[in-house]
């Protein structure tokens, strides 16, 4: 009977070990951070970063990893160690020198030249947890200084080498305590015991357990070598608790507790951890100092008394102060962008592998620019509920809400998705996950879609008419009613006329509205009809974002990226995503585009955003749905693409416009990224022209004769090709005449 | 009084010498024509009694001469003391990937060269060691679409162009 016990038992070690130890929970990064030269920084965001990657402000030189500080003038920073397949930063003091918020040199102490670009290592987002929701980092014995494994026994079983598992000794000191008590409180276990208890078994005390610990550290001890075992210890045991997440082995609480690998801990060091062993929550050296550096120092007695550190040595360590990294607490951030890409990552790994197998998943993520997003987005919705207290609702489900997405034009990378106001209050991921409609900022696209026939010089009817659809009449309006009846091309877009756009539409086939639509990957009807054109499609915003990177990119559509890299435990590379384009027009179509919707901010619809302090180069345009249930501004520069949608769930009506409601979240936004803005404009490319136009004619102006002139961009293959036909001069005379009369206009 | 009559008299001295120098009088120096009044690019009121037609006017041969348009192209990176502080990060970056390039390394080239890009967009040095990684890769489609985009970033670089001629030519051989 004993014996098939123990069969059993014995096999079912066997299975625990044929598959994997421990359950490690997939690890998802940030982006990289890059500080180089000449950057514009916004100093609270860089040190809400360097904050919540746990460097901590020191008032003086910071001489440990983990440590900064900061003045107006100077970034001082000693850097964590970090490795991954693209990234390795060794611990080193770096200077970052600082003028007006800008840096102006970067030195490092572990190079000898001056460091051109530093890169601040990524940020960790998530833990993708099993439902154990432990973190571990895995160690060998072999990595581990002599003193570590010392400090262990002498803390925990000072005979560990020289029992076979089990110590009579202590069973019966236990047993003697506990039946003197009543109950079971004492353990007086072995290191294997313990790993016994802790790896196979339940936590409750109970006799037939203390029955089964024992023989299973007797199997252990039959079945593995002394290094073994304490390896396997040393990777399981229990450091303690960090919010709802259990530290667990040696390699995470060196991390955790001292910010270093287990392989550099120190005497003192090894001490402190070997310690908490017995009482995590009790000794934590976060908690109760005066607690952790008493029972530091009973560990150090007892390696001397072990023999494993002299009396000199016992008494140097003793007096050291036990100086724990700082504080660093595990929050998820960006939620929805967390379940996006959870469902990216789940059409490449399981739940299971993803909670288990210790995944390190590096995202495009910028976390300056996402926290910016929230706080411009929450700061925008609560203005605009005090500004109108209509939008307020009792029920916070029910609230104002908004989305955000930011992107890099040219290689899709997702820098910040805001899919929600509170992610406590609601998981749907307007991002995503909403379908809307663009209302005008669906415009660029029909604009776009109509420059084989129209220039910017075109003109467009612009008065009011009623348009028979499915037999039914059809009267769109103007915001304005007093809108000029007749408008040019780039007029029309950048003051959003829908009246002239519907009339485009027409005049090119409504089929084009749909052709370019699918282009775009927005999903249009096979009928058309005319409100297509001013954005009743419905787009989901990350699609609306995405397509209008086509603008700055030269007219390529990037995929949006969101995951750059996975590595195995190993920080091998299992996975590498990159940008991948698509061209949807040419760049010149792209670039005249842009040109255009550089109006909408000039002294279009989004004019009021130099108001807000945007002065530099931005092109974009506002969009405003029927009874303002949508508020939109999507607006880039060469290196930004930012769309911020406001609305309600439940289609209510905001009361706002795009350029009310959207456009004041966007130019906050912006602001406070000084790092992506460069101050320059995209470069005309081939196939643009650029020609001088008579205002009144709308033909190519005859010098000297036109009286008034403008410059105007077009494609080389659709540009004006006649001379003005209204100001043509019949002599030379008359050209002199008209130009005297231009010297001497009082006469 | 005497202002009107002074402007009347400067009138017909400038009439007069209009018709002195239209009847190819050489003892007066050519003046040029009065340039006329400009606006910002697209930036002026249309005026009200343009038709309403929104389909554009034919078009037709121009009557004389039409004025040649400058071609315009997009110029090289302008010179480093010139270039923005992103430019500057971003040729770290560009240096670190044609390394990873020389190294048989597309992977690692992609993924600095992407940095490299969205630091400053307007380098086609960058596109086309892009396209360099993507031939690597054996990747006809992604390598054309880099081609691409570095074409019109170098097209004021006759070296470059050749390079970037020269490169399309191999990626049409990519199946």
């Amino acid at each position: 009977m004993t014996i098939l016990y123990l069969a059993n038992l014995t096999e079912g070690m066997d299975k625990r070990f044929a598959g994997r130890l421990w359950d490690l929970p997939s690890k998802i990064y940030s982006d990289i951070t890059l500080l180089y030269p000449g950057q514009a920084l916004n100093p609270p965001l860089l040190l809400e970063k360097l904050d919540r990657l746990g460097y901590r402000a020191v008032s003086g030189t910071p001489s440990r990893p983990g440590e900064m500080r900061f003045s107006k003038t100077a970034l001082e920073i000693y850097l964590h160690e970090f490795h991954s397949p693209f990234h390795e930063q060794q611990s080193a003091s770096v200077w970052v020198g600082l003028k007006d918020s800008r840096v102006t040199s970067i030195t490092r102490s572990d190079m000898d030249t001056k460091g051109a670009i530093l890169e601040l290592e990524p940020e960790v987002l998530m833990l993708y947890y099993g439902p154990d929701r432990e973190r571990r980092q895995l160690i060998s014995i072999g990595q581990l200084p002599g003193h570590l494994l010392h400090a262990v026994m002498a803390a925990e079983d000072h005979g560990f080498y020289d029992h076979s598992g089990i110590q009579i000794r202590g069973i019966l000191r236990a047993l003697f305590t506990n039946l003197k008590e009543w109950e079971i409180s004492q353990g007086g276990s072995t290191i294997t015991q313990q790993l016994a208890k802790n790896y196979f078994l339940t936590p409750e005390r109970t006799l037939s357990r203390k029955f089964k610990e024992l023989l299973i550290a007797g199997i252990l001890e039959y079945k593995f070598d002394k290094d073994t075992i304490l390896e396997m210890y040393l990777n399981e045991i229990y450091f303690g608790q960090e919010g709802p997440v259990s530290i667990n082995g040696i390699g995470e609480a060196s991390r955790f507790f001292f910010d270093k690998s287990a392989a550099d801990l120190s005497v003192s060091e090894s001490a402190v951890l070997a310690g908490l062993i017995k009482a995590p929550n009790s000794f934590s050296p976060h908690r109760n100092l005066e607690r952790c550096t008493a029972r530091r120092n009973d560990v150090l007695e007892a390696m001397h008394k072990n023999g494993w550190l002299t009396a000199e040595s016992f008494e140097e360590e003793k007096a050291r102060p036990v100086k724990p990294a700082p504080y660093r607490g595990y929050h998820q951030q960006a939620p929805y962008f967390m379940d996006y890409l959870t469902g990216q990552l789940t059409s490449l790994y399981s739940r299971e592998t993803l909670s288990s197998e210790g995944l390190s998943i590096f995202t495009t993520i910028d976390t300056e620019v996402q926290s910016a997003a929230e706080k411009a987005l929450k700061k925008g919705l609560e203005r605009l509920e005090a500004a109108n207290p209509a939008l307020k609702r009792q029920n916070p489900g029910q609230s104002l809400q908004g989305a955000v997405i930011v992107m890099q034009p040219k290689t899709g990378y997702i820098l910040a998705m805001v899919g929600g106001r509170d992610y406590g209050v609601s998981q749907f991921n307007r991002a995503v996950q909403a379908r809307r409609q663009p209302g005008s900022a669906f415009k660029p696209f029909v604009y776009l879609a109509a420059l084989d026939q129209y220039t910017p010089v075109s003109m467009l009817d612009n008065s009011p008419q009623t348009f028979m659809v499915n037999g039914q009449p059809w009267t769109p309006k103007n915001y304005y009613a007093q809108a000029e009846p007749v408008i040019s091309f780039r007029k029309a877009l950048a003051q959003s006329q829908n009246l002239a756009t519907v009339n485009l539409a027409y005049g090119m086939g409504l089929e084009r509205v749909t052709q370019i639509a699918r282009t775009f990957h927005f999903s249009a009807p096979d009928d058309p009809y005319p409100s297509m054109a001013l954005g009743t499609l419905e787009v989901e915003p990350l699609s609306l974002a995405r397509a209008y990177c086509v603008f700055p990119a030269d007219g390529v559509l990037p995929f949006p990226l969101s995951i750059r890299e996975v590595a195995d435990t190993g920080g091998k590379t299992i996975e590498s995503r990159h940008a991948t384009i698509e061209r949807l027009t040419t760049p010149a179509k792209a670039y005249l585009m842009s040109d255009l919707m550089r109006d909408v901010v000039r002294d279009g619809t989004a004019r009021s955003l130099k108001q807000m302090g945007v002065t530099w180069p931005v092109a974009g345009k506002t969009g405003t749905t029927n009874d303002s249930q949508d508020a939109w501004f999507v607006g880039y520069t060469p290196n930004l693409v930012a769309l911020v949608w406001v609305g309600f769930d439940n289609n209510d009506s905001i009361k706002a416009t795009g350029a009310t409601a959207a456009l004041p979240i966007w130019a906050d936004l912006m602001k406070t990224l000084p790092q992506y803005v460069s101050g320059e404009w995209l470069p005309p490319p081939p196939g643009i022209e650029t020609l001088t136009i008579c205002v009144d004619g709308r033909e190519i102006a005859r010098e000297g004769c036109c009286p008034r002139v403008m410059e105007e961009i077009f494609l080389s293959e659709n540009r004006p090709e006649t001379l003005c036909r209204q100001h043509e001069c019949s002599s030379n005379l008359e050209k002199v005449w008209n130009g005297i009369k231009k010297i001497l206009p009082s006469f | 009084m005497e202002l009107k009559k002074y402007c009347l008299l400067f009138k017909w001295a400038a009439m007069g010498m209009a018709l002195i120098f239209l009847t190819g009088c050489s003892i007066l120096a050519p003046k040029p024509a009065p340039k006329p009044e400009k606006t910002e690019v697209g930036r002026h009121l249309p005026p009200k009694e343009i038709s309403p037609e929104p389909i554009p006017k034919p078009m037709e041969e121009p009557s004389v001469p039409k004025p040649l348009p400058p071609k315009r192209e997009r110029p090289a990176e302008p010179p480093v003391d010139q270039q923005t502080p992103m430019a500057l990060a971003s040729v770290t970056f560009s240096r670190q990937g044609q390394a990873y390039l020389k190294t048989n390394k597309p992977d690692e080239a992609i993924r600095v060269l992407e940095r490299a890009v969205n630091l400053n967009p307007r380098n086609g040095e960058n596109y086309f060691y892009l396209a360099e990684a993507w031939i690597m890769k054996g990747n006809a489609s992604q390598a054309r679409e880099f081609n691409r985009l570095a074409e019109i970033y170098m097209k004021a670089d006759p070296e470059g162009m050749g390079r970037v001629q020269s490169q399309k030519e191999r990626i049409n051989k990519l199946k």
